[in-house]
């Protein structure tokens, strides 16, 4: 009660009254500052809007190219409107710092027959300049790093079914057309200088390939962007036919499980993957190296360089403990273990390179959907930083048409 | 948009009048003191409000809120050595009637069918017609319509997620009746059923698709925006109803500040009580999404004068509920950015498990993450930091503690059962949930300044009640009780001899009327007193004020 309205006032009512004639007429100080105004600027001209949503189904991307390509972005055009989201249509163009460069395209029929079918017709343009290579075999060696040029084109389908929300069983098929050649790395030598045909296949003469394949996929996640329970497992068989000089023809197994164990109101995830990828090659034929699976970068092998290990297989296992930190913050603690090898009969547990390391995820405190990660790994050949836009335990990929991104961190 | 009301010549020669005497007597400083209380005290309805003039709609956006009150200390906070007491009260220290808050449970309580009915006097939309969806919203994890009904009522219409069914809705009645019960504005909501073909695409109304294209709303896209729900087994769909607020709309409150256009804010925000003290009905029902966004102001015409209203807003995101999912276990506990906990966590790798995440949550779909188990009414907390929560001090935690303990088993159950859960069992729990919550804010708030209220003179002696004995939180003790003369110009007490029971000593007996007593009762266990002052007047005594120790301890949380 100010002092002057307590002289005036024969009552309580009154005083208020006085007070309020007093206080309407204070002047009020402006409640707003540099941020507040850029935020409003931001949202005022939709600009967050143009990320999220994008401008006439164009929409910028982050990311979405393999480990060490360098900050990746790009252009994404996008319409899943169409025909009530039963038909979707999608393109992107992305380029990086090390001008890394991806164009793809895709059309969709995701929701066919009652939502109980799905066909994916997929075009893809790679030009990767500096793609790591260290030689064969798990007894490569650091020093040996070169790197090489890979450029496919990639055209396929996909076609399945969903006899439940949560299975998909599909089959595959394209032409797979392949260019290696001449790293442009400044640092490294080029691999072609330094790896012959025989510790590389694939390196001197190019090749197409017909393949086809079969999958099954059942997700009982709980979340699929930012899943704290239930597993994932995929098996996937493939056969590609070299149709150009009949040196390179394989089958291939790929085979993924992942389970998230939560504790303590999923506060606290224990996260394992095991992950294996097997080839067969045919009576003569050998596996070429750029289609060789391999080991290391964010988000196999931590502690090593992106693609430390290749041969014709490979094994990775992993353990994450997750905790929160903040909303939308989750810090990580992790094992990575695993191997390449030549013959499938090698899938064991013996001498697997290891890493260790920790590391922080950004999360939408909505969807739970991975916004980037930093993690930190070491392993016998020292510690890796990572940067990246992608969950470590990213869903393998099935295009069911409803594709947003090409995988990020994996080439073949 | 801008309002412009008429302020009299008359009215405006009054304010101005007042305004320069203020401003001359704060510029030459006062030569007397004044006056502690005034003939009308306590005041139980604050004066007509003062006409709006120019009223310019605040507009608040979800993010900048959060940025401001995560990075920013909003408003006027407390200081060592500087505690701001609040504001907005009568000398009881009780919120009096005004454009915030309404008594509701004086001088009678409100009955069992009064709480029940809350503020729903209108009524459901009509199910004798056709409901002309007049707007919708498709984006989100589930869809929301705006609907007229046959009597040209406007509802807005939101649903569960498909997972939980009855969680948002269910929270959103239960909610606006405390809120209501408890003296705020808050809207019409009611559970409804419907069938699709209640529902017809207004013409001419546009909306926006999932997929962000605008386009104009027919019926296959009610179709479409129904399918993200999980119908009912007879095919009906749930929702909650909420009855448009009358009036003209003109944005949110800031929990600090005050609105440059109302002149019937006397204080800001943050010091109110009415907000303040919302901290605790907040925390009791677990309303973590206390914020701007989820309030609404009104401009209203009510006994012929325009004035703001204040309403609270969208309690689907209290008791287990999150709106779109089961509350986080961690809401409530802390902020989403909360920077001491997240440093123990991160240090911790991740080890220390706090409690909330040791908490045994029912499995009822339709209760979600409700629970009393880790419930601290001390250090509970909304998303993201609330000045006038932060700002809160002892004796509005004892005005809303005092009112959550008067909720009895019974009233809380008849209030729950207006969720219309179709699961006796969630409804028991969030019943029974709710009565633990609210012993726990008892013992809490009661401990902090000592808990006697409800004072009246009756005949020669000063009744009061002890809460803490009415709501067993300890057993009865005796007081100490002091009198004194009080005066009120001058603001001292004069102690009078021999005066140590509650009866009013012999020299106010035979004082003159207006004059003012004082008695000091004090608990020697707690160390904590009470004064109340009390004025002769020609029929009897009243209590005029109450002065708490301790009311004004910032820091005792």
């Amino acid at each position: 009660m100010s002092c002057a309205a307590a002289q005036q006032a024969d009552s309580r009512a009154e005083q208020l009254q006085q007070q309020r004639a007093a206080t309407s007429a204070a002047p009020i100080k402006p409640d707003t500052d540099v941020v507040e105004q850029t935020i409003k600027w931001v949202n005022d001209h939709g600009i967050l809007t143009l990320f999220s949503r994008g401008w006439r189904g164009f929409v910028p991307t982050l990311g979405g190219l393999v480990n060490g390509s360098g900050f990746a972005s790009g252009l994404e055009f996008l319409r899943a409107d169409l025909r009530d989201g039963n038909f979707v249509i999608r393109s992107s163009a992305r380029i990086s710092t090390k001008l890394y460069q991806l164009y793809d395209a895709e059309l969709g029929l995701p929701r066919l027959v009652k939502d109980r079918a799905y066909l994916d017709t997929y075009f893809r343009q790679r030009n990767y300049p500096q793609i790591e290579y260290y030689g064969p075999g798990p007894s490569s060696v650091k020093t040996g790093r070169s790197d090489y040029r890979l450029e496919d084109t990639t055209y396929d389908f996909s076609a399945g079914v969903k006899p439940h929300p949560r299975l998909r069983l599909g089959v595959t098929g394209g032409y797979l057309q392949m260019n290696v050649g001449p790293g442009t790395s400044r640092e490294f030598i080029s691999s072609d200088r330094i790896y012959t045909p025989r510790q590389a296949p694939g390196i001197d003469v190019q090749s197409d390939f017909l393949r086809g394949g079969v999958l099954a996929y059942l997700d009982l996640r709980d979340n699929p962007y930012g899943p704290r329970a239930g597993g994932l497992y995929y098996a996937r068989f493939d056969y590609y036919d070299d149709r150009s000089v009949e040196k390179f023809s394989f089958r291939r197994l790929t085979a993924e499980v992942q389970q998230f164990i939560p504790l303590f109101n999923k506060k606290r995830v224990f996260v394992a993957r095991a992950k294996t990828t097997l080839s067969y090659p045919g009576p003569r034929q050998v596996v070429p190296f750029y289609l060789q699976p391999s080991l290391g970068a964010a988000d196999d092998l931590r502690g090593f360089r992106p693609f430390r290990f290749y041969d014709n297989n490979n094994l990775i296992l992993t353990g994450e403990w997750r905790w929160e930190i903040l909303s939308g913050v989750e810090g990580a603690l992790f094992v990575d273990a695993g191997k390449v090898f030549p013959q499938p009969n090698g899938l064991n547990f013996a001498r697997l390179e290891k890493s260790y390391g920790g590391g922080l995820r950004f999360r939408t405190p909505t969807t739970g959907a991975m916004v980037m990660r930093l993690d930190v790994a070491a392993s016998r050949e020292g510690v890796q930083f990572w940067f990246v836009f992608n969950d470590v335990f990213a869903a393998p990929q099935v295009r069911t048409g409803r594709e947003l991104s090409p995988p990020p961190g994996r080439l073949p | 948009m801008t309002l412009r009301t008429r302020v009299s010549r008359e009215q405006r020669k009054r304010l101005w009048g007042a305004f320069t005497k203020v401003l001359a007597c704060g510029l030459l400083g006062c030569a007397a003191s004044a006056q502690r209380f005034y003939p009308d005290d306590p005041i139980w309805k604050e004066p007509a409000p003062v006409p709006v003039s120019t009223v310019q709609p605040q507009k608040l956006d979800n993010l900048i809120d959060f940025y401001k009150n995560t990075f920013h200390e909003k408003g006027e906070r407390h200081r060592p050595g500087k505690t701001i007491p609040s504001a907005g009260m009568n000398t009881l220290g009780e919120v009096p009637d005004n454009a915030w808050y309404t008594n509701r449970q004086r001088p009678a309580r409100m009955s069992l069918a009064q709480l029940a009915e809350g503020p729903n006097h209108t009524g459901p939309p009509s199910a004798n017609s056709k409901w002309t969806v007049i707007s919708a919203k498709a984006e989100g994890v589930t869809p929301g319509f705006t609907i007229r009904d046959g009597a040209h009522h406007r509802y807005l219409l939101k649903f569960d997620p498909k997972s939980n069914p009855e969680l948002a809705t269910g929270a959103d009645v239960v909610s606006a009746k405390f809120f209501y019960a408890l003296g705020y504005n808050v809207p019409e909501n009611y559970p409804i059923h419907f069938r699709r073909d209640q529902l017809i695409a207004g013409e001419g109304v546009h909306y926006t698709d999932r997929f962000g294209k605008k386009q104009s709303l027919q019926g296959k896209h009610i179709d479409e925006m129904l399918r993200a729900l999980a119908p009912n087994g007879d095919g009906t769909y749930r929702a909650l109803a909420s009855l448009y607020i009358g009036g003209t709309d003109v944005g949110r409150f800031k929990y600090y500040g005050r609105r440059a256009d109302d002149p019937n804010e006397l204080a800001p925000h943050e010091h109110l009580r009415v907000l303040r003290g919302l901290y605790v009905f907040a925390a009791w029902l677990n309303h973590t999404d206390a914020k701007s966004l989820n309030s609404l102001d009104v401009v209203v015409d009510e006994d012929g004068r325009r004035f703001i209203k204040h309403y609270l807003l969208d309690f689907g995101a209290s008791l287990g509920s999150d709106s779109l999912y089961p509350k986080d276990p961690r809401l409530g506990h802390d902020y989403f950015l909360d920077w001491g906990p997240g440093l123990v966590q991160l240090t911790t790798l991740g080890f220390y498990v706090p409690k909330y995440a040791r908490v045994d949550y029912p499995e009822e779909k339709g209760v979600g993450n409700f629970s009393h188990q880790a419930f601290d009414p001390n250090h509970w907390k909304s998303n993201y930091p609330n000045a006038a929560f932060e700002n809160r001090l002892p004796g509005d935690e004892f005005w809303a503690a005092k009112q959550v303990m008067a909720f009895s088993d019974e009233e809380i159950r008849a209030m729950v059962h207006t969720g219309e859960y179709s699961s006796t069992e969630a409804e028991t729990i969030i019943a029974e949930t709710l009565i633990r919550r609210r012993d726990l804010i008892g013992r809490a708030f009661f401990s902090k300044i000592l808990p006697l209220d409800d004072f009246r003179v009756e005949g020669d002696r000063l009744i009061f009640k002890d809460l803490a004995a009415v709501y067993r939180i300890r057993s009865e003790i005796a007081h100490e009780i002091t009198w004194a003369r009080f005066d009120n110009q001058r603001g001292e007490l004069a102690s009078v001899s021999g005066s140590a029971d509650d009866r009013l000593p012999q020299s106010a007996l035979s004082s003159s009327e207006g004059s003012y007593w004082a008695a000091k009762i004090r608990d020697g266990q707690m160390g904590k007193s009470v004064t109340v002052f009390v004025r002769r007047e020609k029929t009897g005594w009243k209590v005029a004020g109450i002065e708490r120790e301790g009311e004004n301890a910032w820091g005792a949380h």
